[in-house]
């Protein structure tokens, strides 16, 4: 009894970086309910949350990583959930800068629920047992619906009750598969149940089929096929940078937890693993193409980017985990990056329709310039890291297949190349209709805001600077 | 299966294992059909509760049967998430049912594309 009380005692203070966050929400709830609703007082609760995120970062930073299984094996701290963590942070600053600088005036709760899905995840990047992970990925889930659904006008509704009952069904399905890995193995932790797998005499069959069903909950963070059908829903209705947070954040809890249950179960899951890429990419790249809004395109897009993210787990090499790691970092720059430039052409044209921004650039040359800077990297050209991430994972693909692996790999490899030249069509359009496309007559004389472009540049400059200097994240890597 | 675990109590075993699994997954496959077909937003959600419970019953039965208590405390968990989903599904059908006067999620169209 002692000597568990003592460790769990121990386990808390390990988590320094999680009660930091801890802290700040529930500082932030007693602000929001003891300041009065003004503006200043949600600029002060703006600034708290940002504050909390900024201390947070520098003390993850500070920590020390040991493998050690916290909490009688509830929660480990490997570098790659230290890693995650601080992608996490990073991203979640980014938006708190978006919504600054665009001006959103929003209510304090909205803080309160961005917060609560970086204090979740860091805690679904750290869980080693499906009871973690369930309680963990369920905290990101109820805070997302939430955040969708906040505004409370019809179609954030319509999105909000569609986001709920998929990723319901998918949590639903995800445990289905995992009472049956604890029925065939009597464990719920992971070591356990790899344990069970390798010693038992299991039906081979039965728990492919049942990693296939814990894999929805994942699949449905990451909005891979075949649980993606939320997403152009949820991408269009949502408020900018709200979006902008739910197409990152889960997206990186998502990738380590399909990781880690692939890992769990010693299997060859490169036909399941290349189907699912491969229905990702071609749902989301095809119906990306014929999008006449940039948002719902940018739904779509993602749906494809997360097959590449998932593409670095064939073979389940450390290799190819780095190079879905570096993609994770990149994908965020990019994709913030772009939500940002929708959002700033949409206070220009106040639509997200393509017809409307025609000719945007030819007034703002800088703008344009920045703008086209994200969607070659959302591409994967060069001389962006988009580029240096699509080359890294699919040099994963070659070498599992050269080195004798499935021939299903070569299929991934070359339905990669050829749908990064679709995927050309639909990223180029933003710049095509802002560059190429005569502006309308009766144009508004707005002019763009100095500090917006300022943070534009920043994200554009990381997008850049990543694929001269791929080190800089690389070396964070694990 | 392994011969390692300790005997369970014999008025468990009197229904076999296979008992369980089956019936967990046809209330499973209801739920499913439940949120497939049906279009009523509460109704919906009393499907996916439906599943919800398929997986307690099989945590349940597996746990007796394999005498280990932790699937017994998941289903805890598990039934107060579900409490706090079905809590945010709620508000969110009402707030729908204010603004639309019906609950039909075949009405939600508007984000189509």
């Amino acid at each position: 009894m002692q000597q568990q009380l003592s460790h769990i005692l121990e386990s808390g203070s390990k988590l320094s970086v999680e009660l930091l966050l801890f802290a700040g929400l529930i500082s932030l709830i007693l602000l929001i309910s003891f300041l009065k609703k003004n503006e200043k007082a949600r600029n002060v609760i703006w600034l708290v949350s940002l504050i909390v995120t900024v201390v947070s970062f520098f003390a993850l930073t500070q920590t020390f990583v040991s493998d050690a299984l916290l909490f009688n094996g509830l929660i480990q701290n490997s570098s790659f959930s230290h890693f995650g963590k601080s992608l996490v942070l990073i991203s979640t600053a980014i938006i708190l800068l978006h919504i600054k600088v665009m001006k959103y005036d929003l209510e304090g709760e909205y803080y309160v629920l961005i917060l609560g899905i970086a204090f979740s995840l860091s805690f679904l990047l750290m869980s080693s047992h499906l009871l973690s992970m369930f309680v963990a990925m369920e905290a990101v889930s109820l805070s997302s619906y939430m955040l969708v659904a906040f505004r409370q006008k019809a179609h954030n509704l319509e999105a909000g009750i569609k986001y709920l009952i998929f990723g319901a069904t998918s949590t639903a399905l995800m445990l289905y598969g995992a009472s049956f890995l604890y029925g065939i193995t009597g464990s719920l932790s992971f070591a356990g149940i790899q344990q069970g797998l390798t010693s038992g005499t299991s039906d081979g069959n039965m728990v492919q089929i049942a990693l296939l069903m814990t894999l929805a909950g994942p699949l449905f963070k990451l909005s891979a096929a075949p649980f993606h059908i939320w997403a152009p829903d949820v991408y269009e209705a949502t408020p900018t940078p709200l979006i902008s947070y739910l197409a990152i954040a889960p997206k990186i809890g998502g990738l380590y937890i399909a990781f880690r249950l692939l890992e769990t179960v010693p299997y060859d899951h490169t036909i399941i693993l290349s189907i699912i890429i491969l229905l990702s990419i071609l749902i989301g790249n095809f119906s990306a193409l014929t999008q006449k809004n940039a948002k719902r395109m940018m739904g779509y897009s993602g749906i494809a980017q997360s097959g590449f993210l998932l593409v670095g787990l064939l073979g389940l090499e450390i290799t190819g985990l780095r190079a879905s790691g570096f993609y994770m970092a990149v994908y965020i720059f990019m994709t913030s990056g772009a939500f940002l430039l929708l959002d700033m052409v949409e206070k220009q044209t106040k639509s997200f329709q393509f017809s409307d921004m025609s000719g945007l650039s030819q007034k703002f040359v800088f703008f344009g310039i920045i703008g086209l800077i994200f969607m070659v990297g959302l591409t994967g050209l060069p001389p962006t890291a988009g580029f240096t991430a699509k080359f890294l994972v699919f040099t994963n693909v070659w070498e599992q297949y050269s080195g004798g692996g499935h021939k299903i790999l070569l299929w991934v490899l070359l339905f990669g190349l050829i749908n990064t030249a679709i995927s050309i069509y639909y990223y180029f359009k933003i710049p095509y209709f802002m560059f190429l496309k005569t502006p309308p007559e009766n144009k508004s004389e707005n002019s763009l805001n100095m500090t917006q472009l300022s943070l534009l540049t920043i994200l554009a400059f990381a997008v850049l600077a990543l694929f001269f200097a791929p080190q800089w994240v690389q070396n964070q890597l694990f | 299966m392994e011969n390692q675990l300790p005997a369970m109590p014999d008025v468990i075993a009197q229904v076999p294992l296979n008992n369980y699994v089956l019936l967990a997954s046809i209330l499973f496959i209801i739920g499913i059909a439940g949120v497939l077909i049906r279009r009523n937003a509460i109704i919906m959600l009393m499907s996916i509760e439906l599943m919800l419970n398929a997986v307690n019953l099989l945590l349940v039965a597996f746990s007796s049967y394999r005498s280990d208590p932790n699937g017994q405390i998941f289903v805890f968990f598990i039934m107060a998430v579900a409490a706090a989903e079905v809590a945010v599904g709620l508000a969110i059908i009402v707030m729908i049912y204010r603004n639309i006067r019906s609950i039909d999620i075949s009405l939600l169209d508007k984000l189509r594309g």
